[in-house]
């Protein structure tokens, strides 16, 4: 306790120096290392953020089924190729016509739309629509390749991955910004959230991998060719797996193979062709286009 | 991968933040310990009339104003803890320093002046650019009071 010189109550003036006490250090302020309170709570909160998504995720899973597909919003954002390239638009349609009848959910209506764009990609959004890249023709040789890949998308409508991929992050934005609002926590439980959505997208891949390999065995009998988009994608780098929304090629390819009916040694399994309509556009875009008829083309 | 580097760069701002501001925050300490050795002798009070040790005495009004801003660690810290609720150690100890700074700031003037004592101290705190939105924290902290200097 530190005692403060009290003033004497005399009229006369005092000779005594009046000094400033030494405050002691610690009651302002704490004495505990800033990195252990930091520890603990990015610990705690980032423990909370991975559980929150686990519990939307499993939400988003089991609630899907009750959401009839008819109800999900019809999306087409992208300007199909289907007004210029017709025949190449009805041979999609063609194998995928082909594939329903096996897949799990044959009474969807699925609706395929050919996207003229050079990066070779295939998604599938809301209400069943399923595009595919003109790009993603110049890494196919079969029509098996392009079966696996339109096969890959009807088995992401059919487990609903899309609304659930869409409602599980609108959950978990609309549950962050109630509790953190617009604070730069926000940003950083934006980012935590983000990588462990991830994880959950690369288990739907897989999900979806394993239901497009059935479908193609139940179409054509073997699943040769599955592996020809992903063989060809391997020469390109995409980076650690923790941080990309699809699993490490090389594993997608080993599934594939490992796979008891894609037996190489048996020759009596061949792959079935190309469309004519889609030759021409591999064909068409494997050509390197001179500068001066680009806009024409486009 | 857009998360990857936005990871990165939010990991090096608190990295930064961390390292620049516990040097800092040391450093000051360290600083004001020294300052406060050194005006020991300028009594400081906040008694609002001259006891009778400073009846020969005149007053003069002295202040020290400290305006100071929050590093990147210690938002983030704070904005996790408030979550939760309780101490926000990571600004007391920043707001220790400034009121502590602004005390010294008023000593030297006051040592200037050839001061004895200042008395009647006050405090007052206001915010800089209203703080928007996800800006940087910074405040001003200001003491003011009266030296008292011995006429003769």
């Amino acid at each position: 306790m530190v005692t403060p010189n009290k003033p004497k109550l005399t009229a006369e003036p005092s000779n005594k120096i009046r000094r400033n006490p030494r405050i002691p250090e610690g009651i302002n302020t704490s004495r505990e290392h800033p990195l252990k309170e930091f520890l603990v709570l990015v610990v705690g909160v980032l423990g909370a953020l991975i559980l929150l998504v686990v519990l939307l995720s499993v939400f988003a899973k089991y609630a899907s089924p009750y959401f009839p597909l008819e109800w999900e919003p019809n999306i087409s954002f992208e300007e199909p190729l289907s007004d210029t390239n017709l025949p190449a638009q009805e041979s999609l349609q063609d194998i995928l016509n082909k594939l329903t009848p096996n897949s799990i959910a044959p009474d969807i209506q699925y609706k395929i739309h050919l996207i003229n764009s050079e990066v070779a990609n295939a998604f599938a959004t809301l209400g069943g629509n399923i595009f595919i890249n003109s790009g993603l023709l110049s890494h196919i040789e079969s029509e098996n390749g392009l079966a696996m890949v339109i096969a890959h998308e009807m088995a992401h409508v059919q487990l609903r991955h899309p609304i659930q991929a869409l409602s599980r992050t609108a959950l978990y934005q609309l549950v962050t910004t109630l509790v953190l609002g617009d604070s730069s926590i926000a940003t950083f439980a934006g980012q935590a959230g983000n990588l462990t959505l991830l994880s959950f997208n690369r288990d739907m891949e897989r999900d979806a991998d394993q239901a497009a390999i059935n479908i193609l065995i139940a179409t054509y009998g073997h699943g040769k060719g599955a592996d020809e988009f992903f063989k060809s994608m391997l020469e390109e780098d995409r980076g650690l797996e923790f941080f990309n929304t699809h699993p490490d090629v090389d594993k997608r390819i080993e599934f594939l193979s490992s796979d008891s009916h894609n037996d190489s040694s048996n020759s009596t399994q061949k792959t079935t062709q190309l469309s004519a309509a889609l030759l021409k556009l591999k064909l068409e875009l494997s050509v390197p286009i001179p500068a001066e008829t680009t806009s024409i083309i486009n | 991968m857009s998360a990857l580097i936005q990871l990165g760069i939010f990991i090096c701002l608190l990295l930064l933040g961390y390292i620049f501001g516990r040097r800092a925050e040391k450093k000051h300490y360290q600083r004001i310990f020294e300052g406060e050795e050194k005006h020991r002798n300028i009594f400081l009070s906040n008694e609002r009339f001259p006891s009778s040790d400073y009846v020969f005495h005149h007053g003069q009004l002295v202040c020290g104003s400290v305006v100071i801003a929050v590093d990147y660690f210690k938002v983030i810290v704070a904005g996790l803890k408030s979550i939760f609720g309780g101490r926000l150690t990571s600004y007391e100890s920043l707001l220790d320093r400034a009121r502590r700074e602004s005390l010294l700031r008023m000593q030297d003037q006051a040592s200037e002046l050839g001061a004895d004592a200042i008395i009647n101290i006050k405090f007052e705190t206001s915010r800089i650019s209203g703080n928007e939105k996800k800006g940087i924290g910074s405040i001003e902290v200001l003491a003011y009071g009266t030296a008292m200097m011995n006429r003769e």
